[in-house]
């Protein structure tokens, strides 16, 4: 059963408006210094409504008194809870988004809470860009820059079995060459293997706006931090409701998964060239968790494209897709160009 | 009965003796009137006595046996040999044997023999002096930097043990096949006779300076490109797995057969043709390459 119970997100202390820090991993109240555990925070929460004479529903299949915001013009659907107000899409940056009240649906198993803070975030995707020449001016725009978001998204995590035998032709090759002829050997095996390989949460993203091959690009995320759900983690930070169906997720943890497997069975073969040739790997999921993983987003638009970078909240890995900026290409171009024509024109007339 | 064997002796000898010479050289005569020399050498006093210490033969035999180790067959299957080489290669291939050197160094003897007489201006030439008892190949024009000084020698060396065991037919023969695998160029000089103009190079300089500029530009541009892509799709799931419960059993691993193949190693082609072409200037004014001569 999943522990979750209606919590105001109030200090406990005195009334404000509490936020998660990651630094800390305790909620922090900005306005009297105090510092709550998760444990803390349940036990004044049940406390305060019982005193309060609310009934409290419990409901483990909800999502709490949060908040979601549907964007008019991407469909995104971003929750937040009472406190937090999300003021334009994470995902176009448009301003013309809706509060709803939430729909009840199925709630996240577990949770990663962010460790870093947001100017972790700006500084590593200052560095990201630093280096690249051919990068348009607007990433380097601090307006754009802090847009960056904390949003937790949400994922399927499956425990995977994977059984099954693997039939592999092997192939080993020697030469050597004496006075007159240079000597090929090729020799060919066939090769046998069984494995036994268990898989536990291969990720899958379950947000369908969020593009799959960014967040393969962020992991790993270690799953030591990993922590039942509690919606009290969201305060302070953005969340997606997930919108992929879990079977489809399925699909993309076996295809990542199977290949894994051959790559494990084939390491222990000790020829040189091998190709398999009957697979009979079967992979059965045994449980499919509801993950919910910490992100930094941004979104910065470039020749009205847009362009999503993620960093990972847990361990700071930070990537994107850069656009090539046309206007630098050219300039850089003409640079080298002139420089390389010096040094051959030096090269080629002067010596 | 005395009279008639001795001159049937002397029948048969001159029969026999004719049968082995029906070839002989045949050599022309130089006069102050007409030297008989190539139309682009200048006569001068200092080279009169070369001139005239060379025999003037028909360019075209290619084989000149004055010295007649080679009989008549032979001399005419070096003839085709030396033909067939100058339609591939368009260069001479000229052989000298002689008895009498008329007390000339043979080194010169041969540049001589080859400047003073119509001779193309690229070729080769080998002479077996067994006056001195020395061989030596001669290289002119082109066939200086096609033959570098290390293969000219390396010929030379592999002509010694048919030298010195007298058979010189087979000298020659191996001379020429020699000749044939290291005819490549190996450096890149102008034959004589090209005309190589200075004003396009500097023309042509800049068009390769401009190509290698822009060359390299894209590669850099290229390499800076692919600095910004980042994203890959995750093709493993090697951090999910389980290790203790990891387990790989080998059911069986079976010999299928093997088959061996083979590949002709081809050394005729000349990699120890590296090294360059040395020349010095005959009495002609001509520049010549070659060996070192050897002496048997």
């Amino acid at each position: 059963m999943i522990e979750l119970g209606v919590l105001d997100n109030k200090c406990p202390a005195c009334g404000a408006k509490i936020d998660f820090n990651p630094k800390n991993q305790k909620w922090d109240c900005e306005y009297c210094g105090s510092k709550f555990s998760l444990e803390e925070m349940q036990k004044h929460s049940n406390a305060s409504s019982v005193k309060a004479n609310t009934v409290v529903e419990v409901k483990s299949e909800d999502l709490g008194s949060m908040d979601m915001y549907h964007c008019n013009n991407c469909g995104a659907e971003i929750i937040a809870d009472e406190t937090t107000t999300s003021t334009f899409c994470v995902y176009c940056g448009s301003t013309a988004i809706l509060k709803n009240r939430i729909d009840s649906g199925r709630a996240p198993n577990y949770i990663i809470p962010f460790k870093n803070v947001k100017e972790d975030a700006v500084t590593a995707f200052k560095k990201l860009v630093k280096n690249k020449p051919l990068t348009p001016k607007c990433f380097k725009d601090e307006k754009n820059i802090q847009k960056i978001t904390g949003v937790y998204i949400p994922f399927w995590a499956y425990d995977l079995v994977c059984d099954g035998e693997m039939h592999f032709e092997s192939t080993d090759t020697t030469s050597w060459s004496d006075s007159r002829y240079r000597y090929t050997k090729t020799s060919r095996y066939s090769v046998k293997k069984s494995g036994h390989f268990d898989f536990d949460k291969v990720l899958a993203d379950a947000s369908s706006r969020f593009p799959n091959d960014l967040m393969d690009s962020i992991e790993p995320f270690d799953y030591k931090d990993l922590v039942s759900y509690n919606h009290a983690y969201l305060s302070g930070f953005l969340a997606e409701k997930y919108d992929v169906d879990e079977n489809a997720g399925l699909e993309r943890a076996k295809e990542r998964t199977m290949l894994t497997c051959i790559d494990l069975v084939e390491n222990t073969i000790g020829h040189q060239s091998n190709r398999v040739v009957h697979n009979g790997m079967n992979i059965e999921p045994r449980q499919c968790h509801y993950i919910m993983l910490p992100v930094w987003m941004v979104n910065i638009q470039y020749k009205d494209k847009n362009y999503t970078f993620a960093m990972n909240g847990q361990t700071g890995k930070i990537i994107g897709n850069i656009p090539i900026g046309v206007k630098e290409t050219i300039i850089w171009s003409i640079i080298i160009f002139v420089i390389f024509f010096i040094i051959f024109f030096i090269g080629t007339f002067v010596l | 009965m005395k009279k008639i064997k001795f001159l049937f002796i002397l029948l048969v000898s001159s029969i026999l003796f004719s049968c082995f010479n029906v070839y002989a050289v045949e050599t022309y005569e130089r006069t102050p009137g007409d030297y008989r020399v190539p139309s682009d050498i200048v006569i001068t006093s200092d080279k009169i006595d070369n001139i005239m210490s060379t025999p003037s033969v028909d360019e075209s035999e290619k084989i000149y046996d004055f010295a007649d180790l080679f009989t008549d067959s032979q001399e005419s299957y070096l003839y085709s040999d030396a033909l067939e080489f100058k339609n591939n290669y368009n260069l001479e291939l000229v052989i000298v044997t002689i008895d009498d050197n008329a007390g000339k160094n043979f080194k010169d003897y041969a540049v001589d023999f080859y400047d003073y007489n119509y001779f193309d201006v690229n070729g080769i030439l080998l002479l077996i002096d067994m006056d001195s008892r020395n061989y030596y190949m001669s290289t002119t024009g082109s066939a200086i930097y096609s033959y570098s000084d290390s293969e000219c020698i390396y010929i030379e060396d592999e002509l010694y043990n048919y030298m010195v065991s007298g058979n010189y037919y087979g000298a020659a023969n191996r001379f020429i096949s020699l000749a044939n695998s290291y005819v490549s160029s190996n450096n890149d000089s102008p034959a004589l006779g090209e005309y190589d103009s200075s004003s396009e190079s500097t023309l042509s300089g800049l068009l390769q300076v401009f190509g290698c500029s822009f060359v390299a530009t894209l590669i850099v541009i290229v390499i800076m490109a692919f600095q910004n892509r980042m994203v890959k799709k995750a093709t493993s799931s090697r951090n999910y797995l389980n290790n203790e419960t990891k387990s790989i059993i080998a059911i069986s691993d079976i010999f299928l057969g093997s088959n061996t193949t083979k590949v002709r190693i081809n050394n005729d082609s000349s990699s120890s043709g590296g090294g360059g072409s040395s020349s010095f200037s005959g009495s002609s004014g001509r520049s010549h390459g070659g060996g070192r001569g050897r002496g048997f």
